[in-house]
């Protein structure tokens, strides 16, 4: 069976403009200095933005795009022959629903004659097909917060099945009213401001937008290049915006995984869990996690990293595995930062110290609105 | 890989509440808030499997080119007035990723769904995941469907979409059922396949037989380049609309042909074959 490895990467978020800052900058926010970054990427309303500057919506969105996906093609050292030979997957939950709404409000200020001036997210790819030169079309998956690893998990499937030779894959989310609006309509959102999912006393998420690439392909470039080891889907038809508080679905989710990769918990370095901070997507992914550490009976290190960049949504899949996977080879396994209280009758806490490798076989969990789960071992243990 | 059922409603634009009345004699779920969009796939797939014993793993793959158009414009009057909020339910319609969550309700089914995009050949990409999901692992119950609402609301619609045709952008809500069972098949899916271009769809068309074939708007537009017999032609019935290619797909199957092929190009060129024998 062919094995398929992550060969390149590259991620803009709150954290910095290029995934060195990014690792950096997990090093040095603590506890201590939590409330300065937060502070410090928080500017009239509660969000992690990416610190760059653009003239619009529309600029900002491309100009990131464009960045992101170079920056990893240079990563994975890719020809221009192996780049044009890239299958491209995009996944995001808010597209480009920026420039929509900058559009449209140029249309209600009497600035432009036309409310809309793109339908649909097929120019998304187009773009990413000019800019590279890709002979294949691109596939854009919509799965809420699970579209950026989902779009892995195909592109995986195909890889190891010999169908395409390569693929770029790109989550993306960027700042828009509808989408920060949305969750706030929900109650989503945390009051306080305090991001600290699994904590008995989190209140809400916190969004953020962040864009992020890898390269996916069959061969190794690097020695540390992380690789497969198996992925699996699971539906929870419980409620369009939450999970089932029993945690079942997650837990069967997370277990097929470990079947498909062979693995029993004793073999992960770590479990890096969705952790949104919700109320009720905490406790159902808590519940699973517990449960899954005490059927086996084993436990592994619990890592959460939405504290750091934000809930990134649709492209929370790419930007957290290339953090996570990033820290790694860069000697960390990151602390979960801003964690106080665990729930009542679980037996774990997240991770709460760094520790310092730069090996590992990851568990990543991810959850999305409309029921999807999924999870995706990884690894660059030999 | 066997069609076992496929259903199709092709409209001018009509409202939302048209198509709820609709759906009401064959869904009991509570849909009152539910997008245009979500109620037309809900009637398309629920009619595609009314005499289907399906099972309750059954894959969804929905395909569309523009997503939840009339929610869009409503939500973006919200945002950027200063009068009114977002509501929940609004917010939710936007996120077209909603609609595999409300199908699996209306179906009573726990498989996964996906919402696929990809310009001007949403169907065709769909329909490659569905494939090879289906030739290479353990997925032998899929739907596949194809929903766009008409764009006729928004005044530049043919600034902004590929109409090569100029054509009326209708509704549409196409739906195709597969399963691993010959028995009362409507045909047998033989071969899908991808090309980069014109020139190497023309050497495979050289080695298969058919006795109709179908066009996309942009086969259409590029036909004299196709190698194809002209007379062979299939004259699609219906106008445009997003996903037009389901629908078309599912007017050759009717015809009842021995064996009959289906060739989608975008606007580079590129290609997508279907081939089907009964």
């Amino acid at each position: 069976m062919t094995k398929v490895y992550f060969t390149g990467s590259s991620i803009i978020s709150a954290l910095g403009n290029d995934k060195q800052e990014a690792v950096k900058n997990i090093e040095t926010i603590n506890d201590s200095n939590y409330s300065e970054y937060l502070k410090n990427n928080y500017e009239d309303i509660k969000y992690f933005r990416i610190k760059k500057n653009f003239n619009s919506h529309k600029e900002k969105f491309y100009s990131i795009l464009e960045e992101v996906v170079l920056k990893a093609i240079n990563d994975a050292n890719l020809t221009k022959e192996e780049a044009e030979d890239l299958h491209i997957f995009l996944g995001s939950t808010s597209m480009s629903i920026s420039i929509v709404e900058e559009q449209h409000l140029k249309y209600k200020k009497d600035s432009s004659q036309d409310p809309i001036k793109n339908i649909g997210y097929g120019e998304i790819g187009n773009f990413i097909e000019t800019l590279i030169n890709s002979k294949y079309n691109s596939t854009i998956v919509q799965t809420a917060c699970t579209s950026s690893v989902n779009s892995i998990c195909y592109a995986n499937d195909l890889i190891r099945q010999k169908k395409i030779k390569r693929a770029l894959i790109i989550g993306f989310e960027f700042f828009n009213y509808t989408t920060f609006r949305g969750f706030q309509s929900l109650m989503l959102l945390s009051p306080s401001g305090e991001y600290k999912p699994f904590d008995i006393n989190s209140d809400g998420l916190i969004l953020g937008e962040a864009c992020s690439a890898v390269i996916l392909e069959s061969q190794k470039r690097k020695e540390n290049d992380f690789e497969i080891l198996s992925s699996n889907n699971s539906f929870d038809s419980y409620s369009v915006t939450s999970s089932n508080p029993n945690g079942e679905i997650t837990l069967s989710c997370m277990e097929q995984a470990l079947y498909k990769a062979n693995l029993e918990i004793s073999d992960l370095t770590c479990l890096k869990a969705h952790a949104t901070g919700s109320e009720n997507s905490n406790l159902s992914e808590i519940t699973a996690i517990d449960k899954l550490f005490k059927k086996h009976k084993q436990k592994t290190d619990v890592v959460i990293l939405k504290p750091y960049i934000g809930h990134t949504l649709g492209a929370c899949g790419t930007n957290e595995i290339v953090l996570l996977s990033e820290s790694i080879k860069n000697n960390l396994l990151p602390k979960t930062i801003n964690f106080y209280e665990k729930y009542n009758n679980i037996d774990f806490t997240p991770l709460l110290e760094n520790k310092h490798i730069n090996k590992a076989t990851i568990l990543f969990h991810f959850i999305g609105f409309g029921g999807s789960n999924t999870s995706i071992i990884l690894s660059n243990e030999s | 890989m066997y069609i076992k059922s496929m259903f199709k409603q092709i409209n001018e634009n009509k409202s939302v509440k048209e198509y709820k009345t609709q759906l009401k004699s064959i869904c009991k779920l509570n849909l009152r808030r539910n997008s245009k969009f979500n109620i037309m796939a809900i009637y398309g797939a629920l009619n595609t499997l009314k005499d289907i014993e399906y099972k309750d793993n059954l894959s969804i793959f929905i395909a569309s080119e523009y997503g939840c158009v009339e929610d869009l414009l409503k939500v973006l009057e919200q945002i950027n007035s200063e009068e009114s909020i977002l509501m929940p339910f609004d917010f939710l319609n936007v996120n077209t990723n909603n609609t595999g969550f409300i199908l699996s309700q209306a179906l009573n089914t726990f498989g996964n769904n996906v919402n696929i995009t990809s310009e001007d050949l949403s169907f065709e990409k769909a329909f490659e995941l569905a494939y090879f999901e289906f030739k290479n692992k353990d997925i032998k119950d899929i739907l596949i469907g194809g929903v766009d609402e008409s764009v006729e609301a928004i005044s530049n619609h043919n600034d902004i979409i590929h109409n090569c045709e100029n054509a009326i952008s209708k509704d549409g809500s196409s739906w195709i059922y597969i399963n691993d069972k010959k028995d009362d098949s409507i045909a047998k899916i033989k071969s899908f396949d991808f090309f980069t271009n014109i020139e190497k769809l023309n050497n495979y068309l050289k080695i298969i037989d058919y006795k109709i074939v179908g066009l996309n708007q942009f086969a259409r537009k590029y036909k004299n380049d196709l190698h194809i017999n002209k007379e062979k032609i299939f004259n699609n019935q219906d106008e445009f609309n997003g996903t037009a290619s389901a629908s078309d797909i599912i007017d050759i199957l009717n015809e009842k042909k021995d064996s009959s092929i289906y060739i989608s190009l975008d606007s580079k060129k590129r290609v997508y074959l279907f081939h089907f024998i009964k």
